[in-house]
């Protein structure tokens, strides 16, 4: 059996790297695209590799969304193909933007869908889409400017076709990249990804996948960076006639060349062809060497499937059934007895229950052998958070021999249906020691490693909302005599968040939580300490009978980084306007826990939310007015209903009854004909810029140019 | 060892419930042609087929790529799956086979001529059903037994829970029990035929509703919802959450109960239920005091001429009349509280669960809340229309009494009181859904909004249930006369013309002429728009746009009349028909005291035959539909008892001239009272 790193070290390297995001997040402001529906609301989709599908697998599929009116928008966003659907809900501030990515099951049809309460504003069908042709078709994810890459997504030889894409269409989803052969970065900043979508590409590889890093020059070092905070050493080997330096990471490779000879294998003559024949082959032996995680594929199609022997055994043997005794009886007994005939049914009835002991026997030896659904890596640093799940799913016998590979002392505990109860021993690096464990077919063995001494224990943290930005929760030290310890849950962002509760769980079921507490909303900038103690209660929370409005009864989510895939494929599933977030956090030390922040700030990362992005909002300009559509001049007319005191409205003398004719501001003279045109239009502005509006006051056409100001200002008036 | 077995065998084949059962003619007659090898040959290879193909359909055709059926294989094992495929394939035979194997129960002994026989040995009821019972269970043992192999086949190679898979087989068993219960209660209450397939039609039902997302509480007719639960834990997607809930724990006005025991519950009170029938039989068994050994077994069945020509079913009539008369005799002083108590019970369960059904939190989340309060109204008003038709079904039964604790209860007071406690229930289980549903019905829609508070609408349901019950009691007065026979054919059409003007006429002639005489200029006309409008508010319609709307502009008065108008008439209609009850009560008491005499010739003897059928028996006519029960009396018209003819007892002849014009004077002095006592009363307020 092989081990493997848990990808929580990734996720927390996703960290160090994501530093130099916010920096390039606040660039220059991209010009506006032009939206896709007529509500104005999504600027871009993506499906795909630009637009290629993998044949048989995940696709990724992008959105950007924004909002330009002036209330905070409830959108959801409604992937589905024939073989699955997902659904998100974003809350769209006035004026804020973000990107939301579906992970969908390719089909031949695929749609995607934009809801405002139950109307459908925008519908985009994907049909047919070109399915890539996995052992020619290399996806490059290309860091280089705009005016280099001139504007072309796919090329190709005879032999390999090159398909570029942006890097922030890249899949945040493992899953997407699972079928290919391989994934190149061309001269990309890793800063310039997502930490969600670096996971991804660390997933890939550790669970088998080829990653390439190709460039030339400075942008090479920064490529680079990506290697010095994994573990393990390279090699230097000839790839493809070239030098390249190979780190073995999980179950994959990262290959690293020394320079940048995409462009190479593009050309027309013969050593292009050669090179990208050669790396056409590379990407075939690599074809499908990433096995999804279990979030994806949790039944390999090779378990519980018995093969045509044991089908043709198992139908042979009914049949035989069926004519004893239905023909059987029916004719060869018309004769007989009462007596007779109710002897004969039953012992044949008896009888053919024996004989499926001897079928069911038969079938298990030629279907026996182990099925090991989830092969964790474990590297020779170890795990670097001592949690990593082994699940064997029993292929038929009654009793394996089970075994561990490592380079470090483990402790395993078994779990079964009836609690994790049997401590099944030690592993050494030299001692191999084989355990046995019972079992029966289909059943599962569960094997929790943990690195001795530490403790370990998990937090949860309930959340309604997912749009929010990560939450950062810590904790700050032990509790009096080391019997608690404190929790401190800050919401660093500028909405509110919340209702939340914090849960201590050790048995990983949120019903059997001793220690929980009530966090109730978190304003924006609150924090918000709670004392756990281990086991204990906490006055006045009552978890089995937390009746709140936004409680979630909480997933079993598995210990281990497929734990956090779940929690993500959460986030993309339907009902993710809830969600589940485990924070696991370690101890040295008994009875009290330490864990850095760092530690928890990564593992919000993996709900796989693009935050708003916070420099888009900006604060809208503020009139002072309540209006109403009245009845005047033949037709409905927008007219003051209030004003509010001393907003800018009433300094500019407008009066309750005023009629609004039209608006003169940055887009010129509007006519305004709806209460929510002229919402919008006077949204358009900032604070601090002035609009004329022309109002109809008894008769007389007035025009009043206003200074707006900011709403806050005038909050409760 | 052997000498024990023996033992065994003596004392079982001797011990009482063993005779009881098995030592009749309906035991004998049922194991002999089920255990015959041709049938056990057939039903086994039909159901193992059957088995066959749905678990191979169930492999082959399950989508092997969709993330539910995978989950499912995982949460459950594939034996588990394949173990609920075969236990759902038996529940859909068993509610195929088992109603076939119920019928020929009557008809069978009937069609080949020893029913008499069976009946002339004095065989009760009950022993002659607990045969069909014991014959069966044979039957039902094979058709689980057989199952055996497939069971034990994938639960050995896919894993399974036996827990389950005993739970299972226990539910099945019983449920091959209930449906031979409901099948031969069906059966001793109509045509075999007729309950043949009625138990099917049930059958099917509660399979489709333990099939459908229904809420646990209803879906408790079959046990396939057992066998479906696991595939539902393990939905994801948009619905997920309401299918669970709805699929899950039976939630029961708050208590959450286990699906397994609520069910087992139900199909217990149902089989008690369906016992006590098989062994009071129909409702038009003998009752002392008129029996009468022929064709006919009921007063008035002499005038059916027609039905003469489907005379097997008055045959059929007689003799379930003479097989039920072999009831214990114990039982004649029970039966006719036994069979109310038995009405009010199953009436009861319905309501319960339809109740808690509509008040059930997912439905209260998502449905429209008008889909909730309609709902409710419509199924009280199913209930309603249920109750009256149940308990009006006794024809001679329900005009006769009978003593319980030392006193004489008279048979329609103990019906009224009946139906009075059933819909005191029911207004009790309004109350505590509404309740109960409070705090989803409270919350913010579309539709609250528009009816402003919350309470309203719970006001509003509460009047159309406070509508609905002066209705059902003043219909239950009628169809227990109408039941009587002692009033005329010509009262059906009465009634039914009482039905159209209470729901369509009144409000459509009288709403218009109120208004027509409110705005008209003719002198005094103006004094009768009121009066005429408290008029139109006899028909539900009427009230129901009252209570929407208010009272019309152009009635003026305050008065609480214009508001609850339909009660007052109501309360005058119920009394009138009561005191109707009453006296055709008395007339059937003197009836039945007549034919339980001696010498009935010597008591009711008249002074004339009759002029249709010259029987010399007769009473004086308690009602006639011309002279009502006053005039009737006054001009000493009198019954045939023979034959049901009303002829004038002085003069020994029918007079249908003389009838006419006393019934014009009647309904003139009727109507002028109603009219001008509406008038005077609406005047004076």
């Amino acid at each position: 059996m092989r081990s493997r790193l848990t990808p929580a070290l990734l996720l927390a390297l996703g960290l160090l790297l994501s530093l130099g995001e916010s920096a390039s997040a606040q660039g220059a402001p991209t010009p506006t695209p032009t939206p896709l529906d007529e509500n104005g609301i999504v600027d871009a989709v993506h499906v795909g590799f630009a637009g290629w599908v993998p044949p048989d697998g995940v696709a990724p599929v992008w959105l950007t969304l924004r909002n330009d009116g002036a209330t905070e928008e409830r959108l959801r966003v409604v992937a589905r193909s024939r073989r699955s659907r997902n659904e998100r809900t974003v809350d769209l501030p006035a004026g804020g933007k973000a990107r939301v990515f579906l992970a969908l099951s390719v089909s031949w049809r695929m749609s995607i869908e934009v809801y405002r309460g139950e109307k459908l504003l925008f519908r985009r069908e994907v049909e047919n889409a070109p399915r890539l042709d996995i052992d020619n078709h290399l996806i490059v994810i290309d860091g280089r400017p705009a005016d280099a890459r001139k504007g072309e997504t796919t090329r190709g030889t005879r032999t390999l076709q090159i398909t570029s894409i942006e890097p922030n269409q890249a899949s945040p989803e493992a899953a997407c990249y699972a079928p290919l052969g391989g994934v190149v970065l061309r001269a990309l900043d890793p800063g310039r990804l997502t930490p969600d979508q670096r996971s991804a590409l660390f997933e890939y590889v550790l669970l088998g996948g080829r990653l390439y890093l190709v460039a030339d020059g400075p942008e090479r070092l920064k490529l680079t960076q990506l290697l010095k905070s994994l573990p393990g050493r390279d090699r230097k080997e000839k790839v493809l006639g070239r030098t390249a330096l190979v780190r073995t990471y999980g179950l994959g490779q990262i290959i690293t060349f020394g320079d940048d000879f995409i462009d190479d294998m593009v050309r027309r003559d013969p050593r292009g062809e050669r090179l990208s024949t050669g790396f056409s082959n590379l990407l075939a032996s690599g074809r499908e060497r990433a096995r999804l995680g279990p979030t994806y594929e949790r039944f390999g199609g090779d378990v519980d499937h018995p093969g045509s022997g044991t089908a043709g055994l198992v139908v042979i043997f009914f049949g035989i059934y069926w004519l004893v005794v239905g023909p059987g009886i029916a004719l060869g007994l018309r004769r007989a007895k009462r007596r007779t005939l109710s002897l004969f049914a039953v012992a044949s009835i008896l009888g053919f229950c024996c004989l499926a002991l001897v079928v069911a026997g038969t079938v298990r030896t030629a279907t026996g052998g182990a099925f090991v659904r989830e092969v964790v890596y474990v590297s020779p640093e170890g795990p670097s958070l001592g949690v990593a799940d082994v699940t064997v799913v029993s292929g038929g016998g009654w009793r394996y021999d089970l075994q561990l590979e490592s380079t470090r002392t483990f402790s395993a505990m078994q779990a079964n249906e009836s609690g994790r109860r049997r401590v099944r021993g030690r592993w050494h690096p030299e001692d191999l020691n084989p355990t046995s464990a019972d079992t029966r077919r289909g059943r599962e063995i569960t094997l929790d490693l943990r690195p001795p001494p530490w403790d370990q224990r998990s937090v949860h943290v309930v959340q309604e909302r997912t749009d929010l930005a990560p939450i950062e929760a810590e904790l700050v030290g032990g509790g009096p005599r080391g019997k608690g310890y404190e929790v401190r849950v800050k919401n660093p962002t500028k909405a509110s968040f919340g209702p939340a509760i914090v849960v201590e769980d050790i048995s990983h079921q949120l019903g059997a939580a001793k220690a929980f507490a009530d966090l109730g909303i978190l304003k924006p900038g609150e924090e918000k300490r709670v004392f756990l103690r281990p086991g204990g209660r906490i006055r006045g929370a009552n978890l089995p009978s937390y009746k709140g409005k936004h409680w979630f009864t909480s997933l079993e989510i598995p210990r281990g980084w497929h734990g956090w895939a779940k929690v993500r494929n959460q986030a993309n599933n339907v009902n993710s306007n809830r969600l589940n977030v485990r924070f696991v956090v370690l101890s040295r030390l008994p009875n009290s826990i330490k864990a850095s922040g760092d530690r928890l700030k990564v593992e919000s990362h993996a709900l796989r939310i693009d935050p708003v992005q916070i420099g888009q909002i900006f604060e809208r300009g503020y009139v002072g007015v309540e209006l109403a559509m009245t009845q005047a001049m033949g037709g409905k007319v927008v007219t003051i209903s209030r004003v509010v005191v001393g907003s800018p409205a009433e300094r500019g003398r407008i009066q309750a009854g005023d009629q609004v004719i039209s608006i003169q501001g940055i887009r010129g003279e509007i006519p305004i004909t709806t209460v929510e045109q002229f919402m919008q239009e006077i949204g358009r502005h900032r604070p601090g810029q002035k609009v004329t509006i022309s109002v109809n006051r008894g008769g007389v056409l007035r025009q009043i140019t206003l200074n707006l100001a900011r709403r806050r200002d005038f909050q409760g008036r | 060892m052997n000498e024990r077995l023996q033992k065994l065998g003596t004392w079982l084949e001797n011990s009482w419930l063993v005779r009881y059962a098995w030592d009749n003619p309906s035991a004998e007659q049922d194991a002999r042609s089920i255990l015959s090898a041709p049938k056990v040959g057939l039903w086994l290879g039909l159901e193992v087929l059957a088995i066959l193909i749905a678990t191979g359909s169930m492999l082959v055709i399950a989508p092997a790529e969709e993330r539910e059926f995978r989950d499912l294989l995982e949460t459950v094992g594939t034996g588990g799956v394949l173990i609920d495929t075969t236990f759902l394939t038996i529940t859909a035979l068993l509610a195929l086979i088992v109603p076939f194997r119920a019928s020929g129960l009557l008809e069978g002994p009937r069609w080949r001529g020893y029913l008499d026989q069976v009946i002339t040995t004095g065989l009760s009821p009950l022993r002659y059903f607990a045969g069909k019972f014991a014959a069966s269970q044979p039957f039902f043992l094979a058709i689980l037994l057989a199952s055996f192999p497939f069971v034990t086949l994938f639960g050995l190679l896919g894993g399974a829970d036996w827990g389950r898979v005993f739970f299972g087989y226990l539910l099945l068993y019983l449920y091959a029990n209930l449906l031979l219960a409901v099948a031969c209660a069906l059966g001793s209450l109509m045509h075999e035929i007729l309950a043949v397939l009625l138990t099917l039609i049930l059958a099917v039902l509660g399979n489709m509703a333990a099939w459908l997302p229904f809420p646990a509480v209803f879906a408790t007719y079959s046990p396939a919802r057992y066998f479906l639960l696991p595939s539902v834990e393990t939905i994801s997607g948009s619905e997920a959450a309401l299918l669970k809930e709805l699929y899950g724990v039976v939630q029961l006005f708050g208590f959450s109960l286990p699906w397994l025991g609520w069910t087992l519950a139900v199909w217990a009170l149902l089989l008690v239920l369906c016992l006590l029938t098989c062994a009071l039989g129909p409702l038009h068994a003998f009752v002392p005091g008129l029996n009468n050994f022929g064709t006919l077994v009921l007063p008035g069945d002499a005038k059916r001429f027609r039905l003469r020509k489907f005379r097997p079913f008055v045959a059929r009539r007689t003799e379930l009349a003479f097989l039920f008369d072999n009831r214990p005799v114990i039982l004649n002083r029970w039966v006719l509280p036994l069979r109310a108590v038995q009405i009010l019970a199953l009436l009861s369960l319905f309501s319960v669960q339809l109740f808690a059904s509509n008040f059930t939190h997912p439905f209260m989340k998502d449905i429209d809340h008008e889909v909730v309060v309609g709902g409710e109204v419509a199924l009280i008003s199913i209930l309603a229309v249920l109750s009256v038709t149940l308990l009006t079904a006794g024809r001679a039964q329900a005009l006769t009494q009978f003593r319980l604790a030392g006193l004489a209860i008279p048979q329609v007071v103990f019906d009224v009181a009946v139906m009075v406690f059933f819909l005191a229930g029911l207004s009790a289980l309004h109350v505590l859904g509404w309740g109960y549903a409070w705090e989803d019905l409270s919350q913010p829609r579309s539709f609250w909004r528009s009816m402003g508070d919350p309470r309203d609408l719970f006001r509003l349901g509460s009047l159309a249930l406070a509508t609905l019950i002066p209705l059902t009691l003043s219909t239950f007065l009628l169809m227990k006369l109408l039941s009587a026979r002692f009033l005329g054919k010509g009262w059906v059409f009465l009634a039914a013309f009482i039905f159209l003007m209470f729901f369509m006429i009144f409000p459509l002639i009288l709403i218009p002429v109120s208004e027509a005489l409110a705005t008209s200029k003719i002198l005094g006309a103006r004094d009768w728009a009121e009066p005429i409008y408290f008029m139109s508010l006899a028909s539900p319609t009427s009230q129901g746009m009252a209570l929407l709307e208010s009272p019309p502009r152009w009635i003026e008065g305050q008065h609480w009349l214009f508001e609850r108008g339909f009660w007052f008439w109501q309360g005058l209609l119920i009394l009138y028909l009561g005191g109707l009850c009453v006296r055709a009560h008395w007339a059937v008491l003197q009836t039945a005291s007549i034919f339980s005499s001696d010498s009935p010739e010597s008591e009711a003897r008249g002074k004339h035959p009759c002029p249709r059928c010259r029987s010399p028996l007769q009473i004086p006519t308690p009602y006639t539909a011309w002279g009502g029960i006053l005039f009737t009396y006054l001009l000493k018209s009198v019954r045939c008892l023979e034959c049901g003819a009303d002829f004038d007892g002085p003069t020994g002849k029918q007079r249908p001239q003389r009838a006419f014009y006393v019934g014009l004077v009647r309904y003139a002095i009727l109507g002028g009272a109603l009219v001008f006592g509406t008038y005077l009363l609406i005047g004076s307020l």
